[in-house]
């Protein structure tokens, strides 16, 4: 009877122990001190040229892709240009609206998300705020992602 | 040193239609700590997607920087690494891409629900206060922190004055005032009760689609609120809200380089005011404190900057940065280097955006902090990610249009919802060290796509679930074409000395933490003396070593309770138990580092390396 009290505290002691998926190293602070975490800096030491870029695209796209499939085409502009703009902040940008890869990835992602011609007009129209060459983006996008 | 049982790399020429891509499985050796069951991550490219076990015992999807990850967990978590690498088709790895990309955007979107759910408590309860008399109560706004609370007596800024003309001629003398009398007058109409709905559901799938928070909502107009106080009355920076870079004078190229930069950030300041994004309060005040920056980086011809740490930043105490005061010269040749590759965009002749701009601000502010910490004798500030958004407490609040019981209601209401809803998310995102923890989430997440990389792999059956066991299990089932060891800093270094040096004399210098030149005590280390990741036939006597000497220490470290509050004492009951392992050859004490000095890091010649061949992590 103890033996097998015995066995168990040291098999669950050892599996207490052997708890995984955090990291060890809280202090890697120092290393925060020069250097981002994210692939979305083209500055960091060894990021290749334009992975930045490339990132935020990727990230718009998929974004939209997911809240579009979603949403069935139904959902809230506001709160897609709210989570849009979280987005865009974790690749160092606050003013979304004037970077041209957003436009072009929002119609990447439309694409990707199936949405018909009649859709995709509707999104153009919304989401250019009337400016034709945003508009432009989105369309190129679109195209680009079928 | 670079283990690889490099298999063939066996593409048959017809089998993919384009080049095929890489999908590589990591296994990650484990340390002690919470990392002491080891880790699993998926690589796809320059991202490495894995599952963390987070406060409050949430398992939390991660995507790093592939770089960032192997310099994190390769180098100062000093953990080995073997990468099994699958050669797929593109659309497998697109697919893969996406369903990782998807579950992380959709995580995201939860706990973003539940901080802006508790943030709608946390604002009633203000509000309330506030209808109840206490003209105390405030809310901290983000970006206002660059104008407000005003430094008294300065003049208005001339950046701001020039905006302002700029917005007055395309908008109309009055259109400044227009805007503030139409956001207060949404602000009052803005009632909790607006954005009212029953506690929101976890949806099993898809992207979540939440009501517009309350909080969110108020915050975004009080930040339009308080961006066209500061346009309408030019207000200028803050005197402690911007700095000069630690760095040389601005050559010509650079300057003209900002100054156009300046001049796209007023054309664009100006349409941000007709914006119809819900949240143009905040990038409008970043903007217009990053255009006064600019403007006194063209008068003076230095690199003026806003201060991008965020509210809140961790710190590093000024007496640990004094620990490791032989290495400060080497963070800030490093941060200085950061900075000369952010300026080089300057000097392209390419119109530099925002994100560029963002880079060089961030890169000096770091090179500014540790400067002003290792000569100011301060603490040290630190943020993996830097953007402006210096913050502000704000007590002008705008009372929504409802009677004081109604907005009591409204609180009762959104602590119920907060709750309810912290606690479904913790249901659903629960660790279990099982079922669902860093291996079985990757198998879930791959699910059916795994038809491209090979069979299908479950991490709750049998010991899948243990990373060590799902490498084999995902070398086994997956059509893996090729596997690699990416030694852990500690290993990658001794191979070096004992390519360089007398092996046995390598060996007695480095086996021990008291004599080592590689290892230098890191404060997240629990007290061990023999290193055993590298010794595993004699792995169970250096086990026994390191507990006994822990246990040693424990008793200096009882007698020495009085003084220092107890570090040793815990450090050595914590070694004590994680060297037990060892008894058994499991290996858990290799150390970990604080900062490896750039020219002793490994290269990163990994298979698909994200960055520049032959560039140090």
């Amino acid at each position: 009877m103890l033996a097998r009290r015995v066995r168990s505290l040291v098999v669950s002691s050892m599996v207490a122990l052997l708890t995984g998926c955090s990291v060890s190293v809280s202090s890697w602070s120092l290393s925060k001190s020069v250097r981002s975490s994210s692939r979305s800096s083209d500055s960091s030491s060894s990021s290749s040229p334009g992975a930045a870029e490339r990132a935020y695209r990727d990230d718009v796209s998929d974004y939209t892709q997911a809240y579009v499939k979603s949403s069935g085409g139904g959902g809230d502009l506001g709160n897609f240009r709210a989570d849009l703009a979280r987005l865009a902040e974790e690749h160092g940008i606050t003013n979304w609206e004037e970077n041209p890869s957003t436009y072009t990835a929002i119609g990447e992602g439309l694409a990707k998300a199936g949405v018909s011609s009649a859709a995709l007009m509707a999104y153009k129209q919304n989401l250019s705020g009337g400016d034709a060459s945003k508009a432009q983006l989105i369309q190129q996008g679109y195209d680009s992602g079928r | 040193m670079r283990r690889g049982i490099a298999l063939a790399l066996a593409v048959a020429g017809g089998a993919f239609a384009s080049p095929p891509r890489f999908v590589d499985y990591l296994y990650i050796e484990a340390n002690e700590g919470g990392s002491s069951g080891g880790h699993a991550a998926l690589r796809l490219g320059d991202e490495t997607y894995h599952f963390q076990h987070e406060a409050p015992g949430v398992l939390r999807l991660r995507r790093d920087g592939s770089e960032h990850f192997r310099y994190a967990y390769g180098v100062l978590e000093n953990r080995t690494m073997h990468l099994s690498r699958v050669a797929v088709p593109d659309a497998t790895y697109a697919e893969l891409r996406q369903r990782f990309s998807e579950r992380y955007l959709i995580e995201r979107k939860f706990f973003a629900e539940r901080d802006a759910l508790s943030d709608d408590r946390v604002l009633l309860e203000r509000l309330l206060a506030h209808r109840r008399g206490d003209t105390e109560a405030t809310i901290r706004l983000r970006g206002a922190g660059f104008f407000f609370p005003e430094d008294g007596g300065t003049s208005p800024s001339a950046a701001a004055l020039t905006l302002l003309r700029r917005v007055k001629e395309a908008y109309g003398a009055d259109a400044v005032d227009r805007r503030i009398e139409q956001v207060r007058r949404e602000l009052m109409r803005l009632t909790p009760g607006s954005t009212d709905s029953p506690t929101p559901d976890v949806p099993a799938q898809g992207y979540p689609q939440f009501a517009y928070p309350f909080s969110s909502r108020y915050r975004d107009l009080l930040a339009a609120l308080a961006a066209l106080e500061a346009l309408a009355r030019a207000l200028p920076l803050r005197a402690d809200a911007c700095r000069a870079a630690v760095v040389e004078a601005l050559d010509p190229v650079e300057h003209r380089a900002l100054a156009a930069f300046a001049d796209r950030l007023e054309e664009q300041l100006v349409r941000l005011l007709r914006s119809e994004r819900p949240d143009w309060g905040y990038p409008f005040l970043v903007g217009m404190a990053r255009l006064a920056a600019l403007r006194a980086s063209e008068r003076t011809g230095r690199l003026m900057l806003l201060d991008a740490f965020p509210p809140g930043a961790e710190v590093v105490p000024w007496r640990a940065l004094r620990e490791y005061r032989d290495i400060v010269p080497d963070l800030l040749a490093e941060a200085r280097e950061e900075l000369t590759r952010a300026r080089a965009r300057l000097r392209s002749g390419v119109p530099i955006e925002e994100r560029d701009y963002a880079d060089v601000e961030a890169a000096a502010n770091r090179l500014l902090e540790l400067d002003a910490a290792a000569n100011g004798q301060r603490d040290l500030r630190v943020s993996a990610e830097l953007l402006p958004s210096r913050d502000a407490p704000w007590a002008a609040l705008v009372l929504p249009d409802v009677p004081e019981d109604e907005l009591a209601v409204d609180l009762a209401r959104a602590k119920t919802r907060a709750r309810r809803f912290a606690a479904q998310l913790e249901r659903r995102y629960a660790y279990d060290l099982f079922s669902h923890n860093c291996v079985s989430e990757i198998f879930a997440t791959v699910g059916v796509s795994g038809a491209g990389l090979g069979g299908r792999l479950d991490g709750r059956k049998a010991l899948d679930f243990i990373p060590f066991v799902s490498a084999r299990a995902v070398d086994r089932c997956w059509n893996v074409a090729q596997r690699t060891t990416l030694w852990s800093y500690r290993r990658s270094q001794l191979a070096e000395m004992y390519r360089r040096e007398e092996p046995l004399h390598v060996w007695l210098r480095e086996c021990n933490t008291l004599t080592s030149t590689i290892y230098r005590r890191n404060a997240d280390d629990s007290f061990f003396l023999l290193f055993t990741d590298d010794a595993v036939a004699l792995r169970p006597l250096f086990g026994a070593v390191n507990v006994a000497g822990a246990l040693g220490a424990g008793a200096v470290g009882f007698a020495l309770l009085p003084f220092d509050r107890g570090h040793l004492l815990a450090s050595s009951v914590r070694g004590a138990l994680f060297s037990l392992p060892e008894l058994a050859f499991v290996n858990l004490r290799k150390g970990s580092f604080a900062y490896v000095r750039r020219a002793d890091r490994p290269l990163d010649a990994s298979p698909g390396a994200a960055g520049t061949p032959g560039e140090r992590l």
